[in-house]
């Protein structure tokens, strides 16, 4: 079969079609990368579901402390609201960092508020939960959600400013990933 | 196959997790059978008889009876919470989920429509409070006594509702007589810890090494092309190199006999090794 197309529009049509292809490609394996690192903290048991525990927990540590603190007591109160504004779905992992920041220095507050407490030095129990509930805001704390998150979330960045093809993408709406306590 | 079976195994354990963190606002246990003890605060006398009562109670009224026991709540309330597990764990129609928050002396039931109808919500509800001394026992941590105490109200308002026997006889022995009614025996949570609390940082730790090892896979999918990629692309080449200029005088021009592969001659064509071939006979003189 023999071409009927001039050279030109052939050479033309296959160059757009080249920068199509690059384009397409460059758009959709960036996209699909940012994809894993998001959900690496929204995906069930991320980064953002750990903090939702230690809300849940700072949460839990106010029923505790509430059978030995009177109700409108400052530390109690500022670990509710710490907790409440932890589950905040809308906030980025930067300030979500500086609110679980807000939660650990609540809890410690509380925990030295309630070790001053005569009722709560005689209950076992609450004295008990207590050593729980700061146990597995520890353990969370440590778990490695939020590392495996920054390295991932760096490396995407990383790859996003190398040049010609990150640049590309950027150019294409492609946004850096936001790192946990330290923005982007 | 092997990429199925992996997407397979991907799904199964991405729906585990989900069933291990249940919503994301509240960590929310597994079911284990009847009795869901996951603050390990009831007996084993208990827990087994709770688990036979439950037995009997089916096989006599239809009625499923879940009990759940857990240390805290997540900042829920208990009548939320039961009815997102009773969700959570697709519960139906003839279901009953009593729940207890030990750390929080706190407690509710939840029921599906049909047991609603059965029994009369308000009733049911009851249960808790006016129809037997579960509530005081609970909050003051006789949690044997209180599961003893629900079992034989639920027990009689069934025989009311229903005219049907869910028999407690050798069930609760300790606790239950015609007499005085409930014993008061004190029972403390027996460890201060949560299975489902661990299961849930279990969960946290493989979501990252599952993270990380598709990372691996990726890099080695990335590591290069194959070698049949090459092969592929060398035919590619030689295919479009056979359509150049050269290459097509090469084929009108000449025998091609005298390179000696006169079969095969039209493939040495189409890939261009023709032209090769026409270099050679020309330095040869042929």
């Amino acid at each position: 079969m023999k071409s009927k197309l001039p050279l030109g529009v052939c050479v033309a049509l296959a160059a757009a079609l080249t920068l199509f292809g690059l384009l397409y490609g460059v758009f959709n394996g960036y996209a699909d990368e940012r994809r894993e690192v998001t959900a690496l903290l929204e995906a069930p048991n991320g980064l953002m579901d750990v903090l939702d525990y230690r809300a849940a927990d700072g949460l839990n540590l106010c029923v505790v402390a509430g059978r030995h603190l009177p109700m409108d007591d400052a530390n109690l109160a500022a670990l509710r609201s710490a907790a409440v504004a932890l589950r905040d779905e809308e906030d980025d992992p930067a300030l979500k960092y500086a609110k679980d920041e807000a939660l650990e220095a609540a809890v410690t507050a509380v925990a030295q508020r309630l070790q001053q407490t005569e009722s709560f030095l005689t209950s076992d129990r609450d004295q008990k939960y207590l050593d729980m509930l700061t146990a597995d805001l520890k353990n969370l704390a440590g778990s490695a959600a939020a590392e495996v998150y920054n390295e991932a979330a760096e490396a995407f960045n990383e790859r996003l400013d190398a040049p010609v093809l990150g640049w590309l993408a950027r150019l294409m709406g492609i946004a850096p990933c936001a790192l946990y306590g330290r923005g982007v | 196959m092997k990429r199925a079976m992996g997407c397979l195994l991907l799904a199964v354990l991405l729906a585990c997790l989900t069933a291990v963190a249940g919503l994301a606002d509240a960590r929310m246990p597994q079911r284990r059978g009847a009795l869901t003890d996951d603050a390990d605060v009831l007996g084993a006398q208990v827990a087994a008889d709770v688990a036979e009562y439950a037995r009997r109670l089916e096989d006599e009224t239809g009625i499923g009876l879940h009990v759940v026991l857990v240390h805290f709540l997540d900042g829920l309330d208990a009548r939320s919470y039961a009815n997102d597990l009773f969700s959570a764990w697709a519960l139906g129609e003839d279901d009953l989920l009593l729940l207890g928050a030990a750390g929080e002396d706190s407690f509710a039931v939840a029921l599906g429509d049909d047991v609603a109808g059965k029994l009369g919500r308000t009733n049911a509800e009851n249960l808790l409070y006016t129809s037997s001394h579960f509530s005081a026992l609970f909050k003051s941590q006789q949690y044997d006594a209180a599961m003893a105490a629900f079992a034989e109200a639920l027990s009689s308002l069934v025989s009311r509702q229903l005219k049907a026997q869910a028999s407690l006889d050798g069930l609760f022995e300790d606790y239950l007589n015609t007499s005085s009614g409930v014993s008061p025996v004190k029972t403390e949570a027996q460890s201060y810890a949560s299975e489902l609390w661990d299961e849930v940082m279990t969960a946290i730790q493989q979501s990252g090494d599952d993270y990380q090892a598709r990372q691996q896979t990726h890099r080695d999918e990335r590591g290069g092309m194959s070698v049949g990629g090459w092969l592929v692309l060398l035919l590619i080449v030689l295919i479009l190199f056979g359509q150049s200029g050269p290459a097509r005088r090469a084929r009108r021009n000449g025998p091609r006999s005298c390179c000696g592969c006169s079969p095969l001659g039209w493939v040495a064509g189409l890939l261009g090794l023709n032209v090769f071939a026409d270099l050679f006979r020309r330095r040869k003189g042929c």
